[in-house]
Parts: structure tokens; sequence; C-alpha cells
């Protein structure tokens, strides 16, 4: 079964590989040439080919080739077209092969311009935006960057909003993210490096890292297996997440994905990699550590005490979002002696008569909630709405009264599901582990609770995100290590990068003199 | 192959985790009845235990649920058959874990082994609770104290009054909490005697309630005779557990006959087992922060003289009243309720080992030394006393 998956998968990838368009060649005839790219790009009527010549010497024979829709037909008209009808020059025999040279530095009024003679390279410029411009006599071409298309603002993303901090958020164009951190890093040793992934979409991925901090291994590991894709599509930065991270099995995520380009910044200055990825406005960052999903980019923007404040709730939501409907039913179940006596007494009038064990009532009501959640998301905000009060006072209210459920469970499952949107990254693994850890506490009471956190807790360790184990700063017992772990340290004291990302350039600023001598 | 290795290895590993559980006890709470006081008594002439059981139930009115308890009877041929029984009239195996309070009745003081006996299983099972409260009955037999109780309408549970009546102690000094725990222990320790609280009840505008009433105190598994308020106070002075409470002093200053009260703020007593002259000799020392608290007189004791009186009057009485204490138990109950013994165990434990034999008689003519070193604090929030103007 496997093997026949296999050769079904291998034989894709050949048929992908045999299309082989290099071999084509150009003519030095305008007309052969048009005709050429008519036939190969036969059916697209959006694609326009206009031949013209020089006012009065029409031995001088253009073609623009050129997608409608995809370009300033301004640009093309006036910087393109005009100055090439309007300029005359002989051509000298010696001169045809410079012919392209020529127009480049005199006639051309264009930033970006180059020659190219691979077809595929042609046809892919030209999808793109770009204006092929054919002249007669040479077999290759012009590419002539006219594209235009229209992309949306600068806008906060909706996904990380913050009270205090930066409002700007990537967008879909790659060209724009890049100068949304590039202004945010004004320095030479940020390299950027351009390549295109997937067979059909030609999506351009940059890689970007800062030099001297960034570990040039992971660097080349990151590199590596970007080249190892051979996806026919990425439509969005989860096609390479799934295709290039480690421990792929796992629910937990080791490549970081963010909308907002103050972050990436901040992980490109702790020596992490980031991949932009054209047509998302979500940037990728590895290596990715357990504990940031657990620092937000506001901690490092307000005071740190107050900061530290929400880094331990958001520890504290974690456990009650991933253990507070387990321990419930392990202790209600299993453990009554663990409850105080009124607490009891209370729960126990609350389910009396009750038709259901704790445990499906925990587990149905978690799921609602999570029913809930998923059809609010995208739905437009009218209904949303709708949604959060069908399912406060239907399912809420009524259930109660009804007697389906008992109400201890709907403030668990509330807890629980509210709880779950201090840590909003890691939403996936939270369900997981809250369902596993459940059925667990219900079958073998607080015993199978021990046991499903020692489980994840070994998962969890095992974990590396680009050779960095996953787990490591809240394992270390170093003080500038575990400085930004639970607590986030004032500025003036985080002197050092992370140990094992940014081992290469370790110091992020000097001590200032007044500390060091009050050291010494 | 590989794989069916693979799938084999997790199940064993699996396979293992539900062998290793222990005891599996998976209950629904609402499937058990919660049990939140156990009253105990013996019927001699039956020859059966008799079983009083309060059972926190819920009452659901209007969507509003609130606890409420009721009680059940049922009788057995022993403490355990009787508790099984219980399911008869209760309808539901009692949840233990929760007890709270087991009264004893004194029908099963008659015979030593019918308390061992309910000890022994209270201890032996792994439901209740080490630190639950043993109480005895007072009334005829301690059905009485749950039953009574029960007739008042909508009153409160039992068995958490008499917890939270028991907790409070420290506020007064007048009973000690004695969880079973701790008189187990004491029962087992050679050289201490156990005590138990005594609880009556009262009528009060047709409420009958139920009030702590001294102490019991116990040779071996027996009653031999009673503490009332007062002297368990004084009792909890010299066993080093008082935590508060007053000291009502009177005195005479100025030709006047002066009653004030002292609080007690701090207390530490220390007691030391020493020969003096080949006699063995309880030096009990104690250290009693107080502050004044009441004075029914316009007189000022903030003065230094007045103060040194109030202070020696108040060392006195504590002193005199613990010295009364002492003679009586060593007499009366001839029951070494302060653990002397394990005193001398402890200090002294080459002569021990010949006391330890007939303790009982060396404890009647025990010399007990008690030395008060009294500390007045403060006089709260005032400083003068009340004048009183013309």
């Amino acid at each position: 079964m496997l093997k026949f998956i296999k050769t079904l998968f291998s034989n894709k990838k050949h048929q992908a590989g045999s299309q082989g368009k290099d071999t084509l060649r150009l003519s030095k005839s305008v007309t052969k040439n048009l005709q050429f790219f008519r036939e190969l790009l036969t059916d697209d009527d959006l694609i326009i080919y206009r031949e013209f010549e020089h006012q009065g010497n029409s031995a001088l024979k253009y073609a623009v080739i050129f997608v409608n829709g995809m370009v300033n037909d301004e640009t093309i008209n006036e910087n393109i077209i005009a100055p090439l009808i309007e300029f005359s020059f002989e051509v000298e025999t010696g001169l045809k092969e410079s012919l392209l040279d020529f127009l480049i530095k005199k006639i051309l009024i264009s930033a970006k311009v180059r020659r190219e003679k691979v077809v595929e390279e042609l046809i892919n410029a030209v999808l793109y935006g770009n204006t092929m411009l054919l002249v007669e006599g040479v077999a290759e071409a012009l590419l002539i960057d006219t594209s235009e298309f229209k992309h949306r603002p600068i806008t906060e993303p909706r996904s990380e909003s913050v009270v205090r901090g930066s409002r700007e958020g990537f967008t879909e164009s790659i060209l724009i993210n890049i100068s949304l951190i590039r202004r945010r890093l004004t320095c030479m040793d940020l390299k950027l490096k351009m390549m295109k992934i997937g067979e059909r979409t030609h999506t351009q991925v940059c890689l970007c890292y800062l030099e001297g901090v960034a570990h040039p291994k992971i660097v080349a590991e990151v590199l590596q297996r970007l080249q190892k894709i051979k996806i026919d599509a990425i439509l969005e930065s989860n096609y390479i997440v799934e295709l290039i991270k480690d421990a792929p099995l796992s629910p937990f995520a080791t490549i970081y994905s963010t909308e907002r380009p103050d972050i990436v910044v901040a992980n490109l200055l702790e020596g992490r990699v980031a991949l932009i990825i054209d047509g998302t406005p979500f940037a990728l960052t590895m290596p990715c550590l357990f504990i940031e999903f657990f620092q937000a980019n506001e901690d490092y923007y307000t005071n740190f005490l107050y900061a530290s404040f929400n880094r331990l709730l958001r520890f504290g939501g974690f456990f009650l979002a991933t253990s507070l409907p387990a321990i419930y039913v392990a202790l209600t179940t299993y453990h009554q002696e663990m409850i105080p006596t009124a607490l009891l007494l209370n729960i126990s009038a609350a389910r009396e008569g009750m038709p259901f064990p704790t445990v499906i009532e925990a587990l149905f009501m978690t799921l609602i909630f999570d029913f809930l959640k998923e059809s609010g998301v995208r739905l437009p905000s009218p209904i949303g709405s709708t949604i959060g009060f069908v399912g406060a006072i239907i399912v809420g209210q009524s259930s109660v009264t009804a007697k389906m459920v008992s109400a201890p469970i709907v403030i668990i499952a509330a807890i629980t599901g509210i709880s779950n949107f201090l840590t909003p990254k890691i939403l996936g693994p939270i369900i997981f582990m809250r369902l596993f850890l459940l059925i667990l506490s219900s079958i073998l009471g607080l015993y199978g609770y021990i046991f499903g956190v020692v489980a994840i807790t070994i998962h969890l360790m095992s974990i590396r995100s680009f050779g960095v184990p996953y787990m490591s700063p809240l394992t270390s017992f170093k003080i500038q290590e575990i400085k930004d772990t639970a607590f986030r340290a004032p500025w003036w004291l985080m002197n050092y990068r992370p140990k094992l990302i940014g081992d290469r350039n370790p110091v992020r600023q000097k001590k200032s003199e007044q500390q060091s001598e009050g050291s010494e | 192959m590989k794989n069916l290795k693979l799938i084999f290895r997790l199940f064993l590993l699996v396979f293992l985790v539900f062998n290793l559980w222990g005891c599996w006890n998976y209950i629904e709470i609402n499937e058990r009845a919660i049990g939140l006081s156990l009253a105990v008594d013996y019927l001699p002439d039956q020859e059966l235990y008799l079983e009083t059981v309060e059972i926190g139930t819920p009452v659901i009115i209007a969507e509003k649920s609130s606890m409420e308890s009721a009680i059940f009877q049922e009788t057995g041929k022993t403490v355990f058959d009787a508790t099984r029984n219980l399911i008869l009239t209760v309808g539901e195996k009692i949840l233990w874990n929760h007890f709270r309070v087991v009264i004893v009745g004194e029908a099963l003081l008659q015979e030593e082994n019918k308390l061992i006996g309910l000890l022994d299983f209270l201890r032996r099972d792994n439901e209740p609770r080490e630190d639950l409260l043993l109480v005895l009955s007072k009334e005829k037999t301690a059905a009485e104290i749950l039953e009574k109780t029960h007739q008042n309408k909508g009153e409160k549970i039992v068995a958490i009054h008499l917890d939270n009546l028991f907790k409070n102690e420290k506020y007064l000094g007048k009973y000690k909490a004695v969880p079973l725990w701790e008189f187990a222990m004491k029962l087992a320790t050679s050289g201490v005697q156990p005590v138990m609280p005594a609880v009556k009840l009262t009528t009060y505008q047709e409420k009958i309630m139920v009030i702590p009433s001294g102490m019991a105190v116990f040779r071996r598994a027996k009653v031999v005779g009673y503490l009332d308020d007062l002297e368990t106070k004084y009792f909890l002075f010299v066993i080093d557990e008082i935590k508060g409470g007053v000291i009502p002093v009177q005195t005479e200053i100025q030709g006047e006959t002066v009653r004030l009260t002292l609080e007690i703020m701090d207390s530490s007593t220390v007691i030391k087992a020493v020969k003096q002259a080949g006699v063995l000799v309880m030096q009990v020392k104690l250290k009693t922060t107080v502050s004044i608290a009441e004075i029914q007189t316009s007189i000022n004791f903030i003065e230094p003289k007045l103060r040194k009186r109030l202070q020696e009057a108040a060392e006195a009485t504590l002193e005199r009243r613990i010295q009364l204490l002492i003679k009586k138990v060593q007499q009366q109950d001839q029951s070494d309720i302060f653990g002397f013994g394990m005193i001398v165990e402890r200090q002294m434990p080459k002569l021990w080992q010949h006391l330890r034999a007939n303790w009982t008689e060396i404890f009647t003519d025990l010399k007990v030394k008690v030395e008060v070193n009294l500390e007045i604090q403060g006089s709260a929030t005032i400083s003068k006393s009340l004048e009183v103007g013309e």
C-alpha cells in the first residue's frame, strides 16, 4: 500500500519535471517570436501583443508583450513605446549584438530592465507584470518592470492587535513587507535572499537574517529545506511550515508565524531567520521555542512589572485551558475527598438528577464552546454576535435550567474557553492537550492526568526546532537565560541574546559604565 | 514486522499503566450520599450498635439549590455492619471522606473494646479522615444530639456547626478539638492519657442547640471524670495549647474589690522533670502575655505600681487555679492527661524505665510546681480607664 502511494507520488513529480521548456529558443525575427509566444500562451486572452516600428525607419521593428491589468499602461506608452517610435538611429552591423544594451542605456526610461534569453523566465516575468520587449534581429528579449497591481493598504493586523506598539501589519505584497522590515532594521547586516517556490505559482519567498547574529548553520539548514520543496503551489505560509517544520506530526508549532513586522524584526535581532512569503501577510520566523507563545510583543513595550504579571497570567491561562476540565472530572469522580466539603455539597446539589456522567458533560460543554468559537470565526460580525448570544443564553443557561448539564460544568467550560484566548497562538495544541488529559483523567483520575502531563512533557522536551531544543530557556537555571521566560526582565538587564539562538553575537547591549562600576 | 513489534511494545506500556492504578474508584458525586456527622451508640440489651448519620441533602427550590441535612438511623452487630446497614435507610452508599464529627455515645464507653472497635474502624477504613473530630455526648445517647437539633426547622447542618465551633476554640479556650489521630495517638502512648470534648444540648427560645461542655478525662479507653469549662482552660495552659481566651481576675486595690478581664495574647509552657532531694518534681513554667481587655472600675492601671499589683494578682490566680486542677486530676481521675509521663520519658529515659510499670500510682502523688510569669503587654486601644464624672 505504502509502495503504491510512493509510486503515485513519484510519477507526479516526473510529469511535472518533463515539461522542460528551457530547450525552446527565441528567433531573431520579431514576427516569428510573436507567433511563437502566441502558440505557447494560447487561450489566454488577457495577454496583449503589440507590434510597432520606428516612424521613419521600418527596419527597426519592435514588439511588446504584457498582461492586461497587471501593468501600468502609461509607463509602457510613455517610457517604452514612445521613445522607441520617436528615437531614430542607424543599425550598424557591429551594433546588432549590443543593440539591447544600447536600448537599455539610451532609450528605455525605466529603473528595472534586464536581458533574458530563457523562454520560461520570460513568460514567468510577463505573467508577474513585466513587459517583454522583442527587437528585430536579436534572439533575446528585454524585461522591463512595469508591474502595477492593487494591494491592500498597511493596516493593523486583526489577529494581533495591541494597545501600545506599532499598528503596522504585513500585507499580501512581499515588497511592501520587506520594506516594513527594512525600515525598522536599517543596517547592512540584514541579508535578504529572494527565491521562488512552487512549480506553478512561482511564489516569491524572501529569506531574511542578520549576518553575524544568526547562526550560519541554521540559515544553511533553512535554505536547504526550502530548496527541497517541490510542491506546485504555495498559497499561504503554512504550506511552507508543514513542508519544512521539525516534528511534522506534532500539534505544536515549531515555526512561529506573525503578521507584525516588529515581531519579525525582534526575532531577527535575536538571531532567528525569517521567511516572508508573497501573497500572505503571515511571515515565518524560526527556530521557534515553546516560550514564544507566551511572549507578546506588547510585553516589551510596557512596564516590565506589568508585563511579567501578564506573562504569569498567560501561564495560568495555559494551565487552566489544558487542565481545568480534566482536574474537575478527576476530582469529582475519583477524588471526592480532595474537594472542600462546602464545594462538594454545592456540586452534589447541582448534579442531583443529572442524566449524564460528569465526563460526558465536560466533553460536551467544552466541545460546544469549540463549536461556538469555530462558527463565529468566519462569520461577518453581525451574525457573529448572534452566535455569542445563542451560546451564552441558549446553551449556557437553558442547558442548566433544563437539567441537561450541571451548572459547575458550564462554569468550567466557560473558564476553560476564556483562558484559551490568553495564548491565542497555541489554540490548536491546547485543544488536543485538553481532550487528551480529559480522557485520561476520566479513565484513571488524577493518576491518569499526571500520566498525561508526563507524556506531554516528554513530547515537548523531545522536540527541536532547527536544532534548538523546543523548551530550551524554560529548562535553564541561568539568570541570563531565564530573564525572558516567566518574567520579563527590564531592558537594562537584558544584556545578552538568547543563548542557543543568538550565541554568534551574544552581547545585545554592553553593560553601561555605571553598572560595571557598581559591580566592581 | 517492525510495526507489529512497536505496536506490541506500546500495548505493553499502556497495559502496565492500567495495572498500576491501585484502587480504581469511579463514582459520580450524586450517586453517593455525603455523610457529614455520625453518632454511634450501643444498645446493651440488644447487643447492637445504633448509628445515626447526618447526610447532606440538596434542596432545590425554583432553580436555587441549597444544602440541608437529613438524619438516618440503623443498627448493626458491629460498627461496620451498622454502617453498611445504613444503605437500607439512606438508599445510597455513604461517602465517608467528608465526615467532620463522630459523636460517641456514653453507652459505648461502658466497655473498653467498644470504643476501640469504633476507633479501629474509623482508622482502618480508607475513606474517613484522620482529622475528623471526636466528640462525647453528655446526653443519654449520641443519637439525641442529632435527632433533637434536627427538630428545629431550617437549621443549619450540625456537623458544620460543630466543626466551626471547634475551629473557633482559640478565641475561647474552654474546650479543645480532639481529632481522631490525636486521640488514637494518646491512647496508644504510655505516659499520656487522652481527653475528648463533650457536648450537650441546650434550649434557647425553643431552639435546641449543641454546645460544648468541658472535656472528658479518659484512663485508657474509659471515661473517669470530666473537666468543666474553666478547668479545661487551665488544662490547656498546662499542655501548652491555649491560643486565646480570657482570664477573669479579682483583686483588692485601695480597699476596693476590683474585677477585670485579661485577654490572653500568647502563652508558652515549658514542663521540666527534675529531681529535687531524690524526689521527682514536675516544674511547669508558664510564660504568658496578656492585655487588659476590660476593667470594672475607674482606677487607672496604667500606673506602673498598680500594674505590678495587677500582674501579681493575676499570676497568683493563675497559679492557684492550675495547682487546683492538677491536684484534682491527680487525685480524683488518676489519669495523666497532661502527658507528664511522656516528659519524664523524654528527659529522664533511664528513670522512666523504672517508673513506667506503675506510672498511674506515681502520677497520683507526683509533686508539681507551677510558676507563672505573666506580662501585661498593653491595654488595647485606651490607656486610661473610663472615668465617671460627677
